[in-house]
């Protein structure tokens, strides 16, 4: 079953898997092209190469998001469809069916995370680095690989919600947006933007954002 | 042989086909000894409830028309000749009843089908 | 006395008014059940119910021995559905489609799936976003057949679909029934089609069951009768009356429920029987369906 079901999904969503694989084998070598040989180079060009680094960084939790969103909705898009009467008159709970789809994901997303670990070994055999710098290409990967698996079970959940559900979500969203453009025209001294402090405790451990937050640097001190 | 039989009709199913099989046995053109086609096959075939199927055959067996061997199937039985000539001539007069009530059905009076048989039957004799 | 399909007092709404009152279901285990009633009478609705996939407001169904919604994955391993509307994954190859379906089924027939294919003259590789309507048919048959079921769930299967392609749905339905002791639940607004195949049929009309009786029953019960001398108010009656023309001399009755001893009946009354007519399964359907509407006067 969950071989059928792997299979069913992988050709759903083929393209996303490989597009998603092909930025997380580019995106290590991108940190490694902005900087050119620093092996022996002077401290501040040191400096700047890891800055630069870590601007790449940043865009390798996009692409956890990104790898995420794109799973998440492909898990459900072809039963969204037919409105779920095929998985619905399967001889399987549905908590099972769930189940399945969402281990068939997570296994797809394994293909970009393989992809990162790959960049990053090539990135980092690539270039010599200079003393006191190290690099750190299975760390981030295992990094990469949780936010990733956060992200999908997160857009997996919203995926496979009716419509109407989906609808709330946004509307919540909505509400807690509106909700500060209040706060925020009635100039209370003092107040907390509620999105700040929501996005505050999502991203601070424990919230489930706060592996997207940090330094995503594959080169640092 | 089967054609088309006609759900539509007020003979049951079950009839019309017992009736076929009975004609094509008076006939000739099903032998003694020979099979007819399984329950599974003219229900498939003729895409009537195999229910039907069994019924046609049990009540040609009563009758003594075929018989059902255990695990081989249903086949003509040996019917003597004068047998089968009664056979013929209880289809025959079936035939005209059916005839007759359909001609009433229909508006059609026995002057009008006098007429029609002697014009088919001399075109047939001619 | 076992029944495929069970349900007792089945009420569903969906918005202001009630779609489906008082549904009393009784499918014999083994049958071949025509439900028929006209587009809009809530047969689909009733499936989905059937199938768990809705929830009434009250009642209790039980298919195959077993309670709905509780044991539900268990009677859908033994129960063949074919939805209205196709619900496959269009993206898929049909080989891809035969073995993903055959991989929730224990009992799963690879090769009669191949025989059903290779008699339907079904492209393997072919996506299913590109096969015709009939081919579609033919591929939603094959793969409830092959899962060699106890119970087939078919809503309008052969909706659609050219007289050829009905032909093949059909005879390769009836080939399997004949194989075993199946129960078929069939609904269809084709009314010949369900004559022929059907042993016992369920009528709906606007969410109510009007009739269920054998099909032989239903079919000579229903009786067009000429008489004259009737009086214009009737009391009991040994048969359900349908329809009454009383203009001019001679009435025309239609009936339900007939049979050849209740000639007396008129004869009591004053009047005389000129013909008994029998009406096919389609005439038949209509005048139940125009009596159950406007009661009879």
């Amino acid at each position: 079953m969950y071989r059928q079901v792997l299979k069913a999904q992988w050709l759903a969503a083929r393209l996303p898997v490989v597009l998603l694989a092909v930025l997380g084998f580019a995106l290590p070598l991108l940190t490694v092209t902005f900087g050119g040989n620093v092996a022996d180079a002077p401290v501040e060009r040191v400096g700047q190469w890891l800055l630069a680094a870590q601007q790449v960084g940043v865009l390798i939790p996009g692409l956890a998001l990104l790898s995420g969103l794109l799973l998440g909705i492909a898990a459900w898009a072809p039963d969204h469809a037919a409105k779920h009467v095929y998985a619905l008159s399967l001889p399987v709970p549905r908590a099972m069916f769930v189940l399945l789809r969402f281990a068939a994901g997570a296994t797809l997303l394994a293909v970009p995370v393989v992809a990162l670990g790959a960049g990053a070994l090539v990135a980092t055999l690539a270039v010599s680095l200079p003393d006191g710098v190290h690099a750190y290409p299975v760390q981030l990967t295992v990094r990469f690989a949780m936010a990733s698996i956060v992200c999908f079970a997160i857009f997996f959940a919203i995926s496979i919600a009716t419509s109407r559900a989906a609808l709330a979500t946004l509307g919540v969203i909505c509400g807690v947006l509106l909700a500060d453009l209040v706060i925020g025209s009635l100039n209370i001294k003092d107040a907390a933007s509620v999105t700040t402090t929501v996005f505050y405790l999502l991203t601070t451990w424990p919230g489930p954002l706060s592996i997207l937050v940090g330094r995503w640097a594959l080169f640092d001190v | 042989m089967f054609g088309q039989i006609d759900p539509r009709s007020s003979i049951p199913l079950y009839v019309q086909i017992a009736d076929r099989i009975r004609i094509a046995v008076a006939t000739g053109d099903m032998v003694p000894g020979g099979a007819l086609p399984s329950v599974r096959q003219l229900a498939s075939q003729l895409r009537v409830n195999p229910a039907t199927v069994v019924q046609a055959y049990r009540e040609l067996e009563e009758v003594g028309v075929v018989e059902s061997r255990q695990g081989a199937g249903t086949f003509v039985r040996e019917l003597a000749e004068p047998k089968r000539d009664a056979e013929r001539q209880r289809l025959a007069r079936r035939l005209v009843r059916q005839l007759l009530q359909e001609a009433s059905s229909l508006g059609v009076t026995r002057e009008d089908l006098e007429q029609a048989l002697r014009v088919e039957l001399k075109v047939k004799l001619a | 006395m076992s029944y495929a399909i069970e349900t007792y007092d089945l009420a569903y709404r969906a918005g202001k008014h009630f779609e489906i009152r008082d549904l009393a279901l009784k499918v014999r285990e083994g049958s071949i059940y025509g439900f028929l009633g006209p587009n809009g009478s809530g047969k689909t609705t009733t499936i989905r119910l059937l199938l768990g996939m809705l929830k009434p407001v009250r009642g209790s169904i039980a298919v195959l021995g077993r309670k709905v919604p509780a044991e539900m994955a268990r009677i859908m391993a033994q129960t063949g559905y074919v939805p209205e509307r196709p619900h496959l994954y269009p993206y898929l190859t049909l080989e891809q489609a035969v073995r993903y379906h055959a991989a929730f089924y224990e009992g799963f027939d690879m090769a009669y799936a191949g025989e059903l294919r290779r008699s339907f003259g079904l492209p393997l590789d072919q996506k299913l976003s590109h096969l015709s309507k009939g081919e579609m048919g033919k591929l939603h048959m094959l793969l409830v057949l092959a899962q060699r079921p106890k119970l087939l769930v078919l809503d309008e299967p052969t909706d659609g679909l050219d007289p050829v392609v009905r032909r093949d749905v059909l005879s390769a339905l009836l080939d399997f029934c004949s194989q075993g002791s199946a129960t078929v639940f069939i609904s269809s607004h084709l009314v010949h089609e369900l004559e022929r195949i059907c042993d016992w049929v369920g009528v709906l009309d606007n969410g109510k069951l009007v009739v269920e009786l054998p099909m032989q029953s239903f079919k000579n019960g229903i009786k067009r009768i000429r008489l004259t001398g009737a009086p214009s108010l009737v009391g009991d009656t040994p048969f359900v009356v349908l329809q009454r023309d009383v203009t001019g001399v001679e009435q025309v009755w239609v009936v339900r429920g007939w049979q050849p001893p209740m000639a007396q009946w008129f004869t009591g009354v004053g009047a005389a029987v000129k013909e008994v007519m029998d009406l096919d399964l389609e005439e038949g359907f209509v005048e139940l369906l125009r009596a159950s509407r406007a009661p009879v006067s």
